[in-house]
């Protein structure tokens, strides 16, 4: 359990009961998992947050960490776009605590309204007894909201239109979640026009994450998406895009009205110089904690996002850590003799 | 006096050209390659392959069958820095035309069927690259013709005892250029009868400021680089700037898939042996050329030269003399 939880998440921040809970959590992995503690052997408990150990993003790419019994837990795999899938085993106690902080994040944006809920995936995914992909991960953070769940893509990969029909026939209001790039190419680019006049008078909060790496290579911004896609909604429809990473399910960092992305009070954001390791101001590279994985060391993740902590006040109004998302770090072939 | 350096070479590189270029350093790669009571005329026409990201083979090897005398093919890898090119448009620009004249150099895939064809009728092919690559060019090699295949190698550094600290700086700027990704660059440092840990700590210190790791992204790789090491269980540091990891450990250790991961290993020379890679290449050394040459005799190994020249090129090379190869050798009585 996490007493953080118990407040709201943009309240003010409880960084003692933060470094407590992690600390704990740290020595949790440090006696279940040989491999963490081989790569923090002489780590002593942190007397401030920035002293909780972290594990390159990458770690999880190449092993499969289980701080207990690996081989009866579920795995959270991510999409793998850019190479190798990250492997995250999750743990029962945990997943109930990583659904509580999603769930708590986002009513906060979209209120806790019940509707129904359009997933732009198949149910396919959900089926696997050991593996759960990232996407289905990010889409189940808003099915607490949901009156009844529809998956509307085919086993093609395209917009079964009829399922969508179906899912806003009673409907005046509904929540629909997707990959980023979806929304584009598979929701308005496919969209049928007798459905278009269907979905004009439904309400709809798109809730979407993935990356834009897609978009911009066909030259959609988000501006451009947010304004096509409320075009072909109801008016008092809204869009949230949120940043999250498969390591740290259950931590939505969702884009503000004012441009930025807000830490909840159980979780962290620090910013490290990748040069020296050492937080910074400036632009670096984002180090995200939460209190609540248990089944993997992955509470304390150093990414492969660039970021810039932003001091003061958001116009906002939320309260706490927040950040701006600069983007991926470039990658860049090392010189040598390896292929023709 | 060379004024300029084209934008697509780095200093250094540009240094180590210019100096391969030296004119007494040609002459005596011409003086060592002749023979005696012999006369040499070109094959022909010699077709080369060159690898994606080996920054300086495709310009060093250019020169030397420059002098040659044959017509020369050369393809660069379609993802390649296309430093020949670079050097050849310089040369070309600034009044060295005619030394080119024989030679014809594009970037290309190795089906493209000009670089096929040019390799049908080469009567040399030098192919560096993967075996892959090798196995490619062998089926465009005619009957009569010479392949030189310059396969996937990898070398290491051996440290008799303890090392000086100008032998370490020779170490770590042999390896900060091309890492683990370059065939003549020390895959692991074997310390001979020494202290593993003590040479990870020293070259760490010995870091030079000049060889600082100014990419965040390169930094990000090192970081992961020496946690999976330390989950395999390497000893591992970051060097300053997280340039690279050095890591002390076994032999018997997993080496992490890493650009810049420097292994250290303690060993005896017959373990060292033992335990080296089939593919060995060069070993690059801070002993007494005598006392390595009886280490490594018996061994695959095809370079036994010190550290700071583990790079560098010439026309023996990989156990042929391939310069030669590219000659008709004519006795005369």
């Amino acid at each position: 359990m996490s007493e953080l939880l118990a407040y709201p998440p943009y309240s003010e921040r409880r960084d003692a009961l933060l470094l407590e809970e992690l600390n704990a959590l740290t020595r949790h992995h440090l006696e279940r998992n040989a491999v963490y503690r081989r790569i923090w052997p002489e780590w002593k408990e942190a007397k401030a947050l920035e002293e909780i150990p972290f594990l390159h993003a990458g770690v999880f790419k190449h092993l499969r960490l289980a701080s207990g019994d690996a081989q009866r837990a579920r795995t959270l795999v991510s999409s793998g776009t850019t190479g190798t899938q990250s492997q995250v085993v999750m743990d029962p106690d945990a997943s109930r605590l990583q659904a509580a902080s999603s769930r708590a994040i986002l009513a906060e944006l979209i209120g806790a309204e019940m509707t129904p809920l359009v997933i732009l995936d198949h149910a396919a995914a959900l089926r696997s007894r050991d593996a759960i992909p990232a996407r289905i991960a990010a889409a189940m953070a808003v099915q607490p909201f949901a009156t009844e769940t529809h998956f509307v893509l085919d086993p093609g990969g395209a917009v079964d239109w009829s399922r969508v029909s179906n899912a806003i026939a009673k409907a005046g209001h509904i929540r629909l979640y997707a990959i980023t790039s979806l929304l584009w190419t598979a929701w308005l680019e496919t969209m049928p026009d007798a459905l278009r006049a269907e979905l004009g008078r439904v309400r709809i909060d798109f809730v979407h994450s993935g990356g834009w790496k897609k978009l911009e290579a066909i030259r959609v911004d988000r501006a451009t998406l947010d304004r096509a896609l409320l075009a072909a909604a109801a008016p008092g429809s809204r869009v949230v895009d949120f940043y999250g990473l498969v390591e740290q399910n259950g931590i939505l960092f969702p884009l503000c009205e004012s441009g930025f992305r807000h830490a909840p009070l159980w979780s962290e954001v620090i910013v490290r110089d990748p040069f020296t390791l050492l937080p910074t101001n400036a632009e670096g590279l984002l180090q995200l904690m939460n209190p609540f994985p248990r089944g993997a060391p992955s509470h304390s993740v150093l990414t492969e996002d660039l970021g810039r902590l932003v001091a003061g006040d958001c116009p906002c109004g939320r309260k706490g850590r927040r950040f701006e998302l600069i983007g991926r770090l470039p990658k860049a072939e090392v010189r040598g003799c390896a292929n023709v | 006096m060379i004024r300029a350096r084209p934008d697509a070479f780095t200093r250094d590189e540009w240094a180590y050209l210019i100096a391969f270029l030296d004119a007494g350093h040609l002459q005596e790669i011409v003086r060592s390659t002749a023979a005696p009571n012999a006369i040499v005329r070109p094959r022909g026409n010699v077709a080369v392959w060159l690898p994606n990201n080996v920054t300086l083979l495709g310009p060093l090897t250019l020169i030397l069958l420059s002098l040659t005398g044959n017509r020369i093919f050369m393809k660069e890898g379609s993802r390649a820095d296309a430093l020949t090119l670079a050097f050849a448009d310089y040369v070309r620009e600034h009044g060295g035309a005619a030394l080119l004249e024989r030679a014809e150099i594009v970037r290309a895939e190795r089906n493209d069927p000009a670089v096929l064809e040019r390799t049908t009728q080469a009567d040399v092919v030098i192919v560096f690259g993967s075996d892959e690559a090798v196995a490619a060019a062998s089926q465009h090699v005619r009957p009569g013709a010479t392949l030189i295949p310059f396969s996937d190698r990898r070398s290491e550094a051996w440290l008799a005892g303890s090392p000086t600290d100008e032998v370490l700086i020779d170490l770590i700027k042999v390896f900060a250029v091309y890492g683990q990704a370059g065939c003549t660059s020390p895959a692991r440092v074997v310390v001979l009868d020494g202290d593993a840990e003590e040479v990870r700590d020293r070259i760490v210190r010995l870091w030079p400021e000049r060889l600082r790791n100014r990419e965040p992204h390169v930094a990000s790789s090192n970081v992961l680089a020496a946690q999976l090491a330390a989950a395999a269980g390497w000893a591992a540091a970051l060097a300053p700037a997280n340039s690279a990891v050095i890591a002390a450990g076994s032999a018997a250790l997993e080496i992490p898939q890493a650009g810049l991961f420097l292994p250290i290993v303690a060993l005896s020379v017959e373990e060292a042996i033992a335990s080296m890679p089939p593919n060995i290449q060069t070993v690059g050394h801070d002993a007494d050329p005598a006392l390595a040459l009886q280490w490594l005799a018996g061994t695959p190994v095809k370079r036994i030269v010190p550290i700071a020249a583990m790079h560098h090129f010439g026309p023996v090379w990989d156990g042929r003399e391939w310069l030669r190869e590219c000659l008709e050798w004519i006795e005369v009585g």
